[in-house]
């Protein structure tokens, strides 16, 4: 199979299983069904469940589609790096990082810290422009939203600091 | 009607909107003119921007982003043969071609008012046929709403383009995400696992900007940084001759535009191709389109443009985004408390009259902004995407956080990045998804109304003849996006 009727396949057995697992495991464990109900349709659970065999149908269809389609050539695509996977990895766990300690340091300085690290890791040397730009936008955004907006924004550790600003 | 004009005239006027609308124009101008932005992805940044705003000012930003997006797109796809927007992609053919042969300025000069007549061709047909619409669809109950709504979900074939198959697992993705919350008849929870924030279900705006903005961001870091070809301003404007010998193509095109953009799923690209293929069919110069023709330009931009009012149309008169941009403008005018359809025009005819008044300055801006910025943008556009792109991400976090003030919204968003990630490297098309999330409470709200009043009985989604207008409409796009699918691959397996 190549690289398209792969990606089919994958895309095709991944829409198939959650749609299983939404009627078998979610709808079970996760709706709940009240004591009496008028008509089957009225159900909490009838909706979701035809969506979700729909959804477990059209997957079966893709995925046998693909299983079954003629492999062309191509393989790799050339705009990815070498190391691309590896890559985006680390930006998942950035992200993923950044969420944890959002609500402990606050937007400014999680941002700030996270906004630099991109930067740099997408290849930008001149660090007072880093500087520049990662302290600038956060403050920015959250002036933005505090005084125009009139949203305040958690400020973490540097309530102390800006709390009265 | 005079009082209703004056009471949407003391609404629009103020110096808020009036910016506030020039200023969307120049975002959208902007962020259409960066390739590797898209339209959507400007509108949804710019959504939480808007919840402190009045409706009326909000929505105008939206819009006003959306017509700029629009034009912005075009400026890119001449200099540096990179469309900002999937719908300027028609103007590289000729665009490009007169740049290299040092007419840049002529080529923007005769996108930019052939955008701005298609713009106000579209905004006129936006307000004569928006209201009539309304009018009809007021003898609307909820299985006709139903059908409406599953007529309206075809669209998904339009943007799903070549994965019709997997546009409509997305939609479902969708539909499915939609449900979560407390039901709408019993009140009892719908997965919503202990997690209180889960009970009024999922916020659009996170869901949006971690499907849209979070995969381009993420992928970038996977992606080689392609040296951009920078392409300088050269030569003389367009003349008065220019624009006289483009005038014809340009009112064909916005035309073609406006009926294509008033059927929901159909969008700017076709209609940009089509006004094309006709342009050059019928003009004397056609065997000079690709090789740099201004009229080209001209048919490629106002067949994109015509559509920016048009889809507003559906929109306003039934409530049914035609296109992703008008589906997150459907959002915005939720997050206001208010519904498109009918009964706005019933209701709030002095908010829909002050739209309109704003739509059409919003052409002006269009006009005023697109001469001003051409230079400006030809340098933004140089802009290096390893410094756009982390500035986006951080804008992301804090419009994810600005919508209900919790940063639980923010978790949202980053899981819906995982997601749309997964979709993008799967070729899973997620504008499907986010429109059925969109319209999916209002499918099963009505679907569970309808059979609550008939008793369980299904027959009353036949019930009427609307119900089987709306069933053969819906019956006609699928057979058509069966038919455009299964010929697309022909085509495919010949080339």
């Amino acid at each position: 199979m190549s690289l398209i009727y792969r990606k089919d396949f994958w895309a095709g057995l991944l829409m198939l299983l959650f749609g299983v697992a939404i009627v078998f495991v979610l709808i079970p464990i996760g709706v709940d069904e009240p004591r009496k109900v008028k008509f089957a349709a009225l159900s909490p659970s009838y909706y979701p469940r035809i969506i979700a065999i729909c959804l477990s149908l059209l997957g079966l269809v893709v995925a046998i589609r693909a299983y079954l389609s003629a492999p062309p050539a191509s393989e790799t695509s050339a705009e990815n790096r070498p190391d691309g996977v590896q890559r985006v990895a680390i930006i998942f766990c950035m992200l993923v990082a950044m969420a944890f300690v959002l609500p402990t340091l606050g937007f400014i300085v999680t941002t700030t810290l996270v906004l630099a690290a991109c930067v740099w890791y997408a290849g930008e040397r001149r660090y007072g422009l880093i500087a520049a730009l990662s302290i600038g936008i956060p403050l920015l955004l959250y002036f933005f939203f505090l005084k125009i907006a009139g949203i305040p924004i958690p400020l973490g550790v540097l309530a102390p600091l800006l709390a009265g600003v | 009607m005079l009082e209703t004009l004056q009471s949407a005239l003391e609404l629009f006027a103020s110096w808020d909107n009036i910016l506030v609308l020039a200023l969307g124009v120049a975002i959208g101008t902007f962020v259409g003119a960066v390739p590797g932005m898209t339209t959507p992805m400007a509108v949804a940044l710019t959504l939480p921007f808007t919840f402190t705003l009045p409706p009326v000012t909000g929505i105008l930003l939206l819009l006003g982003v959306y017509k700029g997006g629009i034009y912005g797109g075009s400026i890119t796809a001449i200099l540096i043969n990179a469309p900002g927007t999937p719908a300027a992609s028609c103007t590289v053919l000729d665009g490009y071609p007169l740049a290299k042969k040092g007419e840049a300025r002529r080529a923007l000069d005769i996108a930019l008012y052939a955008s701005c007549v298609a713009d106000f061709i579209s905004n006129m047909a936006l307000i004569l046929f928006a209201g009539m619409l309304a009018s009809l669809a007021l003898a609307f109950g909820s299985p006709e709403v139903f059908t409406l709504i599953m007529f309206s979900l075809t669209i998904i074939a339009g943007v799903s383009g070549a994965q019709l198959m997997k546009g409509l697992g997305s939609a479902c993705l969708g539909l499915l995400l939609a449900t979560i919350g407390l039901d709408l008849v019993y009140g009892t929870n719908r997965f919503v696992f202990g997690e209180v924030n889960l009970m009024s279900g999922l916020n659009f705006i996170p869901v949006l900007i971690g499907l849209f903005a979070l995969p381009e961001i993420i992928a970038y870091f996977g992606r080689v940084e392609v040296a951009r070809e920078h392409n300088p301003l050269a030569g003389i404007g367009a003349s008065l001759q220019d624009f006289r010998k483009c005038l014809k193509t340009i009112i064909r095109g916005s035309c073609i535009g406006v009926v294509l953009g008033a059927i929901p799923g159909i969008g700017g690209a076709p209609s940009a191709f089509l006004s094309y293929s006709e342009a050059k069919r019928t003009s004397p110069d056609g065997d000079k389109f690709g090789t740099g023709e201004v009229e080209g330009v001209a048919a490629a931009e106002s067949g994109n443009n015509g559509v920016a009012g048009a889809t507003m149309i559906p929109l306003l008169a039934l409530g049914i985004p035609g296109d992703i941009i008008t589906a997150i403008i459907l959002g915005a005018f939720m997050i206001h408390g208010l519904r498109p359809g009918p009964l706005l025009f019933q209701e709030n005819l002095s908010l829909i009259y002050a739209l309109f008044i704003g739509i059409m300055l919003s052409s002006i801006y269009l006009l005023i902004i697109g001469k001003l910025s051409i230079r400006l943008i030809s340098r933004i556009a140089d802009i290096p995407h390893r410094l756009l792109f982390p500035v986006v991400l951080i804008l992301c976090v804090f419009g994810a956080y600005a919508v209900n003030n919790t940063i639980f919204d923010v978790m949202v968003m980053f899981a819906m990045g995982a997601v749309g990630f997964a979709m993008l490297k799967l070729s899973i098309p997620p504008a499907p998804f986010l429109i059925a999330f969109i319209l999916g409470p209002l499918l099963e709200d009505n679907f569970r109304q309808s059979l609550l009043l008939s008793k369980g009985d299904w027959s009353i989604f036949f019930s009427s003849y609307i119900c089987w207008f709306f069933w053969f409409l819906t019956a006609l796009a699928v057979g058509l996006a069966i038919w455009r699918a299964t010929r697309g691959k022909e085509v495919r397996s010949l080339a």
